[in-house]
């Protein structure tokens, strides 16, 4: 889009989307959202800086920026599961683990959730915002997307 | 007569879905072009949604939050909710996959239209008969 | 090792998130990092395997939640033979995909190929596994999704759009399938199977309509994805236009995995006496009636030789289903029995046909004369492997067969024994013009494909054909191992 007003507010909002999604994510624990929604809010704020073209700075390693997230997004989910392994208390358990579950109504709290709940906000991000940048690009090679 | 209104008064929650859901459906199925079945499939998924997250609602209650360790009021069912969740992130993919596949049809045949492309197919498999050996 | 079940599919999606990133930097880690979590979990597989046969089934509680706050995944023995089905086809096509892909896809494609392979298999045993109808759904759709996605990696115009329409047609059957999901939360407020089966009996009392109408959708959902009878359009042309490795898990794994979901649903989460109070058992013998009949006809006439073995997968398919809707304890061993004979020896065809198409250029059964000299160890594999699926005795397809008959005749309809010798001398009739003609017509010019002179396929390659061939060949000999299957 080639709108300089869109494009000037956007700038301006982009940062205020992603620090609401941030919230959204990190209080997944107390308060209705979590790691989805937060990450889809993110998401959106990545869609709408591919849609009006705003320049930032990691835009040329856009591609494999995208790739490294998903892929480390899930090692992490999975480093957290093993941890539960190597209590000895089966995949993924939270409390029995000794995670630290810190006090009810905190953000700290609950285990491990908030890292989780990171780790999925970031996933879904990443996937949405590379979804529409992969179907908004113009430029295929052989008809096919070259990622 | 006035049960059946009482209930489908009641119950027009799930009137609805269903009714969203046979739309959707018919939509995948009849329609010709390729993005409205994607639409159909769309609102075919919404529809689930709705009846889940409406079998959840308790008449009166408060939002699944507890305020502290004395709340004990009766609260909406989160389960659906977070089913729902679910859903919808696998009908986004679902939608995005789609959508890719459609736009490289678009790229092959030029056109969106399912009876279409059936049609160019039919014309160039009587030009060009399938049992040629093919090499690299 | 008590989290075996979720370990199984962890190395797997493991394996497939971390391919990308090892695809940008270290390219040659990618072959080690498709084979090692399928190994690993199958090493997994037969531990469970021993503990389930010596003890009873598995219940892992994820995060130690109990039902039903938690995610439960059920391993009995039917599941663990069905485990034990995937990854004896898994393996040896994952060692074939190292090889043939590089020839097929394009070179920027292989590695997210192979990603979305070890997301499929991932996703077909948490399939197997779930004892939850949601986390059963969850898993199908992911297996939909990679399956659609490696279908049409391969880019061309066929193959995209086969891959839209198992796409759509899949999807529809999703659809149906979470609604079904969906009235029987209402119903039972309950998605663990086995709460659902204890508060089913209730709910049909109650409200017997909705329960028809959520076994009905479900029923449709899954029929569609194991391609019974009249929904199985979209398997002829997803499975000829896919990649080799990918016709041969599709056509060996998935449809089956969807079979074994839908007894498993109709058994564990509404019970056997709803289902056949709801006659949805015999609805389906009749569906599959048909497609023996008809799915070994249409074999028939293809000149294309993936596209025959694609409807032959319909036909075969077909018996699974018919096993299971006899319902008879000898029925469906043999329906377990076909699955895996089929699986193995669909595999072992489709890649026979793939090594034929990359050495040999040839795609078509008229250009197949003379083969059998060029290729031996190939075809002799392919004769097996075709012969087994016909149920010719010393071959594993007879011991299955022979066990749906016997099941037909316990189940007191004799009149499915005769339809299974339809379907065999149907099978026979599209299965024998190829090898007749390979093996004893005169040979005409083929020029390879590929620079080496050598005209049998590349060692990978044929290393798992032949260990499939072989496979068909020991189910059949060692009846042992038929018993050990399925007890």
């Amino acid at each position: 889009m080639e709108s300089t007003i869109a494009r000037t507010i956007g700038r301006l909002v982009l940062q205020f989307i992603q620090v609401m999604g941030l919230y959204i994510a990190f209080h997944g624990h107390l308060s209705p959202g979590g790691g989805f929604a937060g990450g889809t809010v993110i998401g959106a704020s990545l869609v709408l800086a591919v849609l009006l073209d705003i320049p930032f700075r990691g835009k040329s390693v856009l591609k494999e920026s995208f790739v490294l997230a998903e892929s480390s997004c899930l090692i992490v989910y999975v480093i957290i599961g093993f941890v539960g392994i190597a209590a000895g208390t089966g995949f993924l358990s939270n409390l029995s683990a000794r995670f630290p579950p810190g006090t009810p109504g905190s953000v700290l709290s609950a285990g491990f959730m908030v890292p989780l709940g990171v780790a999925i906000c970031l996933k879904v991000a990443s996937t949405i915002g590379s979804l529409f940048w992969a179907l908004a690009r113009e430029d295929t090679q052989d008809g096919v997307w070259n990622a | 007569m006035p049960e059946m209104v009482q209930s489908v008064v009641a119950n027009h929650y799930y009137l609805v879905s269903m009714l969203l859901f046979v739309i959707g459906f018919h939509t995948m199925l009849t329609h010709s072009n390729l993005i409205k079945k994607i639409i159909g499939l769309n609102i075919m998924e919404t529809a689930v949604f709705l009846f889940i997250v409406s079998s959840g609602y308790v008449d009166g209650a408060k939002p699944p939050i507890a305020e502290g360790p004395w709340d004990r009021g009766p609260f909406v069912n989160p389960l659906p909710s977070a089913l729902i969740l679910t859903g919808i992130v696998i009908a986004v993919s679902l939608t995005a996959f789609a959508l890719s596949l459609v736009i490289q049809l678009y790229k092959f045949y030029g056109s969106l239209d399912a009876d279409e492309i059936a049609r160019i197919r039919l014309k160039e498999g009587e030009r060009q008969s399938l049992c040629e050996t093919r090499q690299h | 090792m008590r989290n075996a079940p979720a370990l199984v599919v962890v190395f797997l999606f493991l394996g497939a998130f971390i391919i990308p990133v090892a695809e940008m930097k270290f390219r040659k880690l990618v072959p080690w990092l498709v084979l090692t979590p399928a190994l690993l979990s199958s090493s997994l597989v037969f531990v469970m395997r021993a503990r389930v046969w010596s003890e009873g089934p598995i219940r892992f509680h994820v995060g130690g939640w109990a039902p039903p706050w938690g995610i439960e995944m059920f391993v009995d023995e039917y599941t663990t033979t069905m485990l034990t089905a995937i990854f004896v086809v898994a393996v040896p096509v994952l060692l074939y995909s190292m090889a043939s892909i590089p020839h097929e896809l394009s070179p920027h494609l292989t590695s997210r190929y192979h990603a979305l392979n070890l997301l499929l298999l991932g996703s077909l045993c948490g399939m197997t596994m779930a004892g939850d109808i949601f986390n059963l759904y969850v898993f199908m759709e992911i297996s939909s999704l990679a399956a659609c996605g490696t279908i049409s990696a391969k880019g061309s115009r066929e193959s995209v759009e086969a891959s839209l329409r198992y796409f759509l047609l899949s999807e529809l059957g999703s659809g149906c399938i979470l609604l079904g999901i969906a009235i029987v939360h209402t119903l039972t407020g309950h998605l663990n199977m086995g709460l659902c089966l204890e508060s089913m009996p209730y709910a049909a009392s109650l409200a017997p309509s909705n329960v028809a109408a959520a076994a009905g959708l479900v029923s449709i959902g899954l029929l569609v994805k194991g391609a019974l009878f009249p929904l199985h359009i979209w398997l002829p042309d997803a499975h000829a236009a896919a990649p080799t490795p990918s016709s041969a898990i599709l056509s060996g794994l998935v449809v089956k995995v969807a079979a074994f979901a839908l007894w498993r649903v109709l058994n564990r989460a509404f019970g056997s006496e709803v289902a056949s109070s709801l006659r949805i058992f015999d609805i389906i013998l009749l569906m599959a009636t048909l497609g023996i009949i008809l799915g070994s006809a249409l074999a028939l006439n293809q000149v294309h030789l993936k596209r025959m073995l694609a409807f032959s997968t319909v036909g075969q398919v077909a018996y699974v289903f018919l096993g299971l809707g006899l319902d008879s304890e000898t029925a469906v061993r043999g329906a377990f029995l076909h699955l895996i004979n089929h699986a193995v020896a669909k595999a072992c065809l489709f890649l026979s046909a793939g090594a034929i198409w990359q050495k040999l250029g040839v795609s078509s059964i008229q250009k197949m004369a003379g083969i059998g000299r060029l290729m031996p160890v190939t075809m002799v594999c392919y004769s097996l492997a075709a012969l087994s699926m016909v149920g010719i005795p010393p071959l594993g397809g007879f011991t299955s067969k022979w066990y749906l008959a016997k099941g037909a005749l316990e189940a007191g309809r004799p009149f499915y024994v005769l339809v299974i010798l339809v379907g065999s001398f149907l099978a026979l009739l599209y299965t024998f013009p190829p090898l007749a003609s390979s093996f004893f017509a005169a040979r005409t010019d083929f020029r390879p494909v590929g620079s080496d002179g050598f005209r049998e396929a590349p060692a990978a390659m044929l290393v798992s054909i032949v260990i499939l061939g072989a496979a068909c060949l020991i189910m059949g000999m060692d009846s042992s191992i038929a018993a050990q299957i399925i007890r």
